[in-house]
């Protein structure tokens, strides 16, 4: 099947962003730092992007000023104020034209212009309040949550397995047993006001075990979920080395291996440069 | 045998001919659950002596008293009890003798595709009821007729009337169902404000040591020796998490310790708001420390609000500017590997502490110290010692020993379920119903 040239771009920019990065294996070099500086940018280019269009344009501007502008233009504005309007209502349903204006975000409005006072010296103390206000609405969202799910969650796991003790076979009635022990030994560990002294070490001994050993599965299990990334972007680069792709693989390896030796031997030269590191 | 089948025949017949029950206690009640937005009643009524197999209740509604009246729905006698539901009825032993049914729309019988939603009475204070209380002839009080109910039970062709009602739906600011998250709270809030008073009066009380916390000091001083900075990572999460709290509030600690030493320290961020929380905090120890002018506003900087091209941003930091400890404090998610290990390849000291449990094994594996989980929590108090952190800290530790003493206790408890005694069985259910979460 034929490759689009929309295609052959994305494929070699890929490709070739992929090896500069890879190249980081290698050492710090001038392809890492241009892959780095470039993705950087893309990701806050992106990001201020998204800020814009997927929260203050429905969270602000749709609710709040859009309606404030149409009854604006229903009053009959004229001139360029009339045309900037229409431009500006121009593109949404009646709905959202019609709504009434919903004032309260523009609270929020507020408080993220308070963070802007950052710039000024004399005034930068305002933007305090709102991250108090954040930091006070995070604790408060947050802590309920972790009530919740963190720890009623977590009693009820090691609690309620137990209310089948009575139909549940033996070795069921032993994995609880464990559970129970091993939760126990493990909080015992995260006594901070115990000394790890006589009992209480061999006890916050056994926790540790127990958080080792669960680790060490998480450990296995991730590397394993990494390992299959790996082998998917191999994958890629194995697919785009052949003809259809323009051999971008082979390329970008020539590219970046030639580059790698070039940088080096100029660094060789330059002797200075290497005392930095 | 010939009269073992008469008599059953005629107990059937006996059955057979009893005539419906209608429940009691029909009541419309305003729903209360999470995230309502007061666009729900709850029609409620009693189990019934007559519920069993082929009896069902018919709820119908209407907008005004006198009808038209349409069908909402068909409820099984056997089925939709309270106490399948405890987000909405929350915990009570005798949920189980009552019914429920659930309306958010009432039938349109003009166009039945498109069911009439339930509207609520404005009651939560909005900018409309604000003005209404200032200038109440301008903004008259919005008040919607109440919505018209009855239930009927039915046994194949025989319907009797069951109850009839109205209710309101009204927007709610206390979520009943969480009662018990609460309350859970306010024990576990209660203790730690109780220890902080009793650390204010004994600031002396006992933490034990934490490895990984005493050597930040070490990290410190090999980081003046060198002349190289300190980089310290808050961790992915915004201001919103605790485990950034934390990770913030130990930069504090170690910011102090930075300008005390003269030696210098590098923040990059992944969060604006974190990076503006993180400027504050340093700038705020350095003045503690006597050192205002050493401040400098640009070694805490923002880098990124995305999670794989702040790591490789942070790894081209570590190394060219080849900081001598790294801290990586906060929650961290696939990263953590990513920076740790290029952190160790640069012959950083490392100390990592997080409540990632899926990360932990990876900086256990890579830096020289880990705090986990509850350490990250521990380490600012064990740092500061200040009498309100070490009171937090006993009073989390009561509240552990208290947990512990909840799972050996519901352990035991939880082995009666099913036990003839009535006693221990309830207080099997109510633990478990605590221990319910929506």
């Amino acid at each position: 099947m034929q490759i689009t040239p929309a295609e052959l771009i994305g494929v070699w920019v890929g490709v070739g962003l992929t090896l500069l990065m890879y190249s980081f294996l290698y050492k710090d070099n001038p392809f890492f730092r241009f892959g780095e500086h470039l993705y950087l940018g893309v990701s806050v280019g992106y990001l201020v992007t998204i800020s814009i269009f997927r929260s203050l344009k429905p969270s602000l501007w749709i609710p709040t000023f859009l309606p404030l502008l149409a009854k604006w233009k229903a009053f009959g504005a004229t001139g360029w104020i009339g045309r900037y309007l229409d431009w500006a209502t121009t593109g949404y349903t009646p709905d959202q034209l019609g709504a009434p204006p919903n004032y309260w975000l523009l609270v929020g409005l507020a408080l993220g212009i308070l963070v802007y006072l950052r710039l000024s010296p004399k005034l930068s103390w305002v933007s305090r309040y709102t991250f108090a206000f954040m930091v006070g609405w995070g604790s408060g969202v947050a802590i309920p949550a972790i009530i919740e799910a963190s720890l009623l969650k977590q009693l009820g796991a090691t609690v309620e397995p137990f209310l089948g003790w009575g139909k549940a076979p033996t070795l069921a009635r032993v994995n609880m047993i464990v559970i129970l022990i091993g939760v126990s030994c493990t909080l015992i560990y995260f006594l901070f006001s115990l000394e790890h002294k006589g009992p209480v070490k061999v006890i916050s001994k056994i926790g540790i075990c127990f958080l080792m050993i669960s680790f060490g599965a998480s450990f296995g299990y991730t590397v394993m979920g990494r390992m299959a990334l790996l082998v998917g972007r191999l994958q890629d680069l194995i697919d785009n080395s052949g003809s259809r792709s323009w051999f971008a693989t082979y390329v970008w390896l020539a590219i970046a291996v030639g580059g790698l030796i070039a940088w080096e031997m100029r660094r060789k030269k330059t002797p200075t440069e290497g005392v930095q590191h | 045998m010939r009269t073992a089948i008469l008599c059953l025949m005629l107990a059937a017949c006996a059955l057979a001919e009893q005539p419906l029950v209608p429940p009691t206690g029909f009541e419309v009640r305003d729903r209360v659950s999470s995230d309502d937005k007061g666009d729900g009643l709850l029609v409620v009524w009693k189990n019934s002596p007559s519920d069993g197999a082929g009896v069902e209740y018919v709820l119908e509604g209407a907008l005004k008293k006198e009808g038209p009246w349409a069908e909402i729905g068909r409820y099984d006698s056997q089925k939709w009890h309270q106490v399948d539901n405890p987000a909405l009825f929350g915990f009570s032993m005798d949920a189980k003798d009552w019914h429920y049914a659930e309306v958010v729309s009432i039938p349109n019988i003009e166009k039945p595709d498109q069911p009439i939603p339930l509207k609520n009475d404005l009651t939560f204070p909005t900018i409309y009821s604000l003005l209404g209380k200032l200038f109440p002839k301008k903004y008259p009080p919005v008040t919607l007729e109440p919505y018209h109910f009855r239930l009927k039970i039915v046994r194949g062709t025989e319907t009797v009337d069951a109850g009839s009602g109205n209710g309101r739906p009204e927007k709610n600011v206390w979520n009943t169902s969480r009662n018990h998250v609460a309350v859970t709270a306010l024990v576990i809030c209660g203790t730690i404000l109780v220890m902080i008073r009793v650390a204010r009066r004994n600031p002396n009380l006992f933490v034990r040591r934490i490895p990984g916390l005493d050597a930040v000091d070490e990290a410190i001083g090999r980081a003046t020796e060198m002349g190289k900075p300190v980089l310290y990572l808050n961790g992915l999460y915004g201001m919103d998490s605790i485990s950034t709290v934390a990770s913030t509030s130990i930069l504090g600690r170690l910011a102090r310790r930075i300008a005390a030493y003269d030696s210098q320290i590098m923040v990059p961020c992944y969060d604006p708001v974190v990076m503006s929380v993180c400027q504050e905090i340093v700038r705020e120890a350095y003045i503690d420390a006597g050192r205002p002018d050493a401040y400098k506003d640009e070694s805490i900087f923002f880098l990124t609000n995305d999670q794989f091209s702040y790591v490789a941003s942070v790894d081209g930091i570590m190394m060219r500017e080849r900081p001598a400890a790294n801290l990586y404090m906060g929650y961290y998610f696939a990263e953590s590997l990513l920076l740790a290990e290029t952190g160790a390849a640069t012959g950083a000291i490392q100390i990592a502490g997080t409540d990632s449990v899926t990360q932990v094994p990876f900086f256990i594996a890579t830096c020289d110290y880990t705090l986990i989980g509850e350490e990250l929590y521990a380490a600012s108090a064990y740092l500061s010692k200040e009498p309100l952190q070490l009171g937090s800290l006993k009073g989390q530790d009561l509240g552990k020993a208290a947990i512990m003493v909840v799972i050996l206790f519901g352990a035991i408890l939880a082995c009666f379920k099913g036990a003839e005694s009535e006693s221990l069985q309830y207080m099997a259910d109510y633990l478990s119903n605590w221990f319910t979460t929506f």
